[in-house]
């Protein structure tokens, strides 16, 4: 029989609710979840009733659903969709062999929630607004680029455009500068991309006490404030899926 | 439950629709198999290569111009090597049917290449 | 309209969700890694993306035909 691994537990502090949490895996799978542990650490498994293919959105947010049940019981490291695995020997081998890893994360994740804050910005609405401050693309044109000629022409409006970009660089960069420092200031753990695309200037994941969840609201409002023209979106609280980057062999 | 997962929200449909994009093209891009998809995907990644020197080139010749080290004859041949360049950039874009946004590379920190 | 900033909502959740479960999370590999094989997992999160995609591009082609206002 095939059993899929939903998560990695902390079962060392937490005795209460163990079935409870447990049903959440049945009301999935059809049987109830159980746990295969080693030391203060446990894998939380659940029996496939099928083979799995043809899996559908309802699995996987379902799968979803399953793990934010879990997370209200235990201290948490979610499994990517699809860890499956035939015996219970195998789990407890693997749980042994990757039990510092495992223990590190689960302290790092205790009583925090994983959050996501995209940021956006309109490129052309920032853009006009610099280009109404910025005489300098402008003026400042070196002596030898005078002159009509068509490749003179054409490399002045390259060249406008390049400064341009510059500026519009440099104005994102202040705010991803900003920002990031903000998000510093509110936590250590977090992972920032800056210019994803050229609208989505900022994509973080950052992990936070679950208590101090208002404070992340309170920053995003204090952003929104200072940027006007920037378009956020948080979302959260879910359970730590970008925080835990390992490879369990 | 799901629904109150969204604590802050001042985009509009477009933001995140855009994202949706990439996230749907990073998972396309790993998935390779398909024979029918080799030829034109080859062609898209030589094209962007191209498209990334030919940018590159360009703002290198805009930072020399910016110098001012440059005279009158250097910038008139700059001028014209970038422009013919980029005309044929064009023609072969057309040939083989590919827009600005297909070969758009993402380079992650450095974001969209175009 | 309350109707689609909810499906706007459900939709960016559903997304979160998806990109969590399918890209994020502690991974397995080795031996004992059965079934289910990577090239499958792909295709899941390609059709379970693009149908969300789908859902994304249905409401901006409403928008920009006018059908929804915003």
């Amino acid at each position: 029989m095939e059993k899929m691994i939903y998560a990695i537990v902390d079962s060392g502090k937490n005795q209460d609710g163990i079935s409870e949490a447990m049903n959440c895996v049945s009301i999935a799978m059809g049987l109830p979840g159980y746990l295969v542990s080693y030391k203060d650490i446990s894998a939380v498994l659940g029996i496939l009733k099928e083979k799995t293919s043809n899996v559908s959105q309802t699995d996987a947010l379902e799968y979803a659903h399953v793990i934010e049940k879990l997370a209200l019981y235990f201290s948490l490291l979610p499994m990517r969709y699809g860890a499956i695995v035939k015996t219970d020997d195998d789990v407890r081998e693997l749980l042994e062999k990757n039990y510092e890893a495992l223990r590190q994360n689960l302290q790092k994740v205790e009583n925090k929630d994983e959050f996501s804050l995209k940021v956006f910005w309109d490129y052309l609405k920032s853009g006009k607004k610099i280009k109404k401050e910025a005489e300098y693309a402008d003026s400042n044109i070196p002596e030898a680029m005078q002159g009509n000629s068509v490749h003179k022409v054409y490399l002045m409006s390259k060249l406008k455009e390049h400064r341009f970009e510059t500026m519009l660089l440099q104005h994102a960069e202040q705010i991803m500068g900003e920002i990031g420092r903000q998000i510093a200031k509110l936590t250590p753990f977090f992972n920032l991309k800056k210019m994803s695309s050229q609208s989505l200037i900022i994509d973080t994941v950052l992990l936070l006490e679950k208590s101090r969840q208002h404070e992340l609201i309170q920053l995003t409002t204090e952003i929104q404030n200072q940027y006007p023209e920037l378009k956020l979106i948080l979302t959260g609280p879910w359970p730590p899926y970008s925080f835990v980057q390992i490879t369990l062999e | 439950m799901k629904d109150d997962k969204i604590l802050f929200n001042s985009g509009s449909p477009d933001e995140f629709s855009e994202e949706i994009g990439k996230l749907k093209s990073k998972v396309e891009s790993r998935i390779n198999a398909n024979p029918d998809n080799v030829e034109s995907g080859l062609a898209k990644l030589v094209l962007t290569l191209i498209e990334l020197l030919r940018k590159l080139m360009e703002k290198q010749a805009i930072r020399r111009i910016e110098g001012g080290s440059l005279t009158d004859g250097e910038i008139e041949k700059l001028g014209e090597t970038l422009m013919k360049l980029e005309m044929k950039m064009k023609e072969l874009k057309k040939i083989f049917n590919l827009t600005d946004e297909d070969l758009n590379l993402n380079l992650g920190p450095l974001g969209d290449l175009i | 309209m309350q109707e689609n900033i909810y499906d706007r909502n459900k939709n960016i959740t559903i997304l979160e969700v998806l990109d969590r479960v399918l890209n994020k999370g502690v991974v397995l590999t080795g031996d004992i890694v059965i079934s289910v094989a990577d090239i499958d997992l792909i295709y899941v999160g390609v059709r379970l993306l693009l149908s969300s995609v789908e859902t994304m591009e249905k409401l901006k082609t409403a928008k920009k035909t006018g059908i929804i206002k915003f």
